[in-house]
């Protein structure tokens, strides 16, 4: 009875917060009013990022061991490899490692940057999930950010060109397939 | 006036923080709706003229029928107030369950609401409403992540580079800006890739037709065009085909078969299948099991689409995508 009485209090309270009052706010000052700032996915992804990668080599599972079932989801992986190729296209924009996986038939390319496609390092995360977010932009920013931190943490500081061609590369990613090629996107990475 | 508007707000703060706590209790129990009593699932779409929304209809009504319920369905024609009436026929009704694409975020608050009031659980398909809690399921297709995954294949098709058009949907609609969006932070990241011309052809393929036709004369130097659906896709790949430009890289989003011809002719590079009759499947799946006492885990839920190319768009039939 009491919780009856206090939910009909709330739903009063409520349509007099809709109903109550108007007042038309310009786009960009609702923080001033709200308290809520402007989503910032980076500031948001930058904290999550140890974490993230944590999660991810916890979960990793050997992608040589991978070579009869293959991978149809989205998964965790650690590979090392002979590097065959440096791809490089949009003018050096979007480049990838074309890797030699011992007990791997399909094509193995590692993204580099510092374009980075897809949304797969947030989307085998469990750190944060849809429901942290307000909507599926946000959501989808998220994935960018993640992605910028791979650039920038993984990526960038080992200043890789078409030299790395013949090294040895070691790495635990995040990796998708399709059509006899594994994508995979690096949180952790080293060159030999 | 500043108390006045001091008052208002502690006002409508304390009714925010009441209703928090009162739907925190409410989880926290777990009831769930009775259901109104009779064994009727509704289900409230959008013209069926669209094949997208006859698809929830036929495949919800199949999956229901299977479950051994009697259907009822209806179009609300985006018409809020037309929905409204067929919330209060299922709550008449003793419906047990309605399955809904909704009529707008905001302006279908009211129906679900009474629903809920009514005891009667509502299932959300397609699209979000702007409240929750009062909608058991809220299934929706990752409009952001499909919009990307298929300008992803777009930019690859114009090879990285050259000038093009946008076909805007309807600017009131949510999906416009989530798909433009999500559009644009693929391909704005390749400074060779220029927009010279953005346009709103209100998801209409007349519209869009006529639009391209504009543009191609305004902008000849265009090659490539992205659209928010397919409608607007279909619209410009015909507009392009009648022009004689053939070299004009389109991709729409939904999935529907007329894209699916003109991928597998090679006039439109691809699309994103929203994935809604595995959706509707879901949500009368959930109504069922809630019906029986469990309820989803998740109140709103994605659903990936699928970047349709020509390498995959014979597995694509009637919403429906089928690996081969």
């Amino acid at each position: 009875m009491k919780r009856k009485l206090l939910l009909m209090l709330a739903g009063v309270m409520t349509a007099l917060c809709v109903t109550g009052c108007v007042k038309i706010i310009d786009k960009g000052t609702e923080g001033q009013y709200t308290g809520e700032t402007e989503f910032d996915a980076a500031s948001n992804s930058g904290g999550d990022w140890e974490k993230v990668v944590a999660e991810i080599t916890e979960n990793a599972v050997d992608l040589s061991g991978q070579a009869e079932e293959g991978i149809d989801k989205v998964c965790a992986v650690s590979a090392s490899g002979k590097v065959k190729e440096y791809e490089s296209k949009a003018n050096g924009k979007k480049n990838a490692l074309i890797l030699e996986v011992e007990g791997c038939d399909d094509t193995v390319k590692v993204q580099i940057g510092s374009i980075y496609s897809g949304t797969d390092v947030r989307d085998i995360q469990t750190i944060k999930n849809f429901e942290s977010f307000t909507n599926q932009t946000e959501w989808s920013q998220y994935a960018k950010a993640l992605n910028a931190q791979v650039d920038s943490q993984v990526v960038a500081p080992l200043s890789i060109d078409d030299s790395v061609v013949g090294k040895t590369v070691t790495l635990v990613g995040a990796a998708s397939a399709s059509g006899g090629e594994i994508t995979i996107t690096p949180v952790s990475m080293t060159i030999e | 006036m500043r108390k006045l508007v001091l008052g208002i707000m502690a006002t409508a703060l304390a009714g925010c923080l009441f209703t928090g706590a009162a739907m925190a209790d409410e989880t926290e129990k777990a009831e769930l709706l009775p259901g109104g009593g009779s064994n009727i699932i509704y289900i409230i779409t959008p013209s069926t003229s669209n094949p997208f929304f006859n698809t929830e209809q036929v495949v919800g009504s199949a999956k229901a029928e299977e479950l051994g319920y009697e259907v009822k369905c209806f179009s609300h024609d985006d018409d809020a107030a037309k929905q409204l009436e067929y919330f209060e026929a299922a709550i008449t009704d003793k419906a047990a369950a309605i399955i809904c694409d909704n009529a707008g975020a905001d302006a279908s608050v009211e129906a679900v609401q009474k629903a809920y009031d009514a005891g009667i659980p509502t299932f959300l398909i397609d699209r979000e409403i702007n409240e929750s809690g009062i909608a058991i399921s809220q299934i929706v297709a990752d409009n952001a992540q499909g919009a990307a995954a298929i300008a992803e294949k777009w930019v690859e098709a114009m090879d990285y580079e050259g000038k093009y058009a946008e076909l805007l949907g309807l600017e009131s609609d949510t999906n416009c800006w989530v798909r433009s969006e999500n559009y644009h932070a693929v391909i704005d990241e390749y400074d060779t890739l220029e927009m010279v011309a953005q346009q709103s052809a209100n998801w209409d393929q007349t519209e869009a037709y006529e639009k391209t036709e504009a543009i191609l004369q305004a902008n000849p130097e265009i090659t490539g065009i992205i659209c928010g659906n397919d409608t607007m896709a279909c619209g410009a790949t015909q507009a392009c085909i009648d022009a004689g430009r053939d070299d004009i890289k389109i991709i729409g989003l939904d999935g529907s078969d007329e894209a699916a011809a003109y991928i597998k002719d090679g006039k439109m590079v691809g699309t994103a299948l929203q994935q809604i009759a595995a959706i509707t499947e879901m949500a009368v799946e959930q109504a069922d099991e809630y019906l029986k006492g469990t309820a989803p885990e998740q109140e709103k839920q994605l659903v990936d689409c699928i970047a349709i190319t020509e390498e995959n768009v014979d597995n694509l039939s009637a919403f429906v995508y089928t690996e081969k």
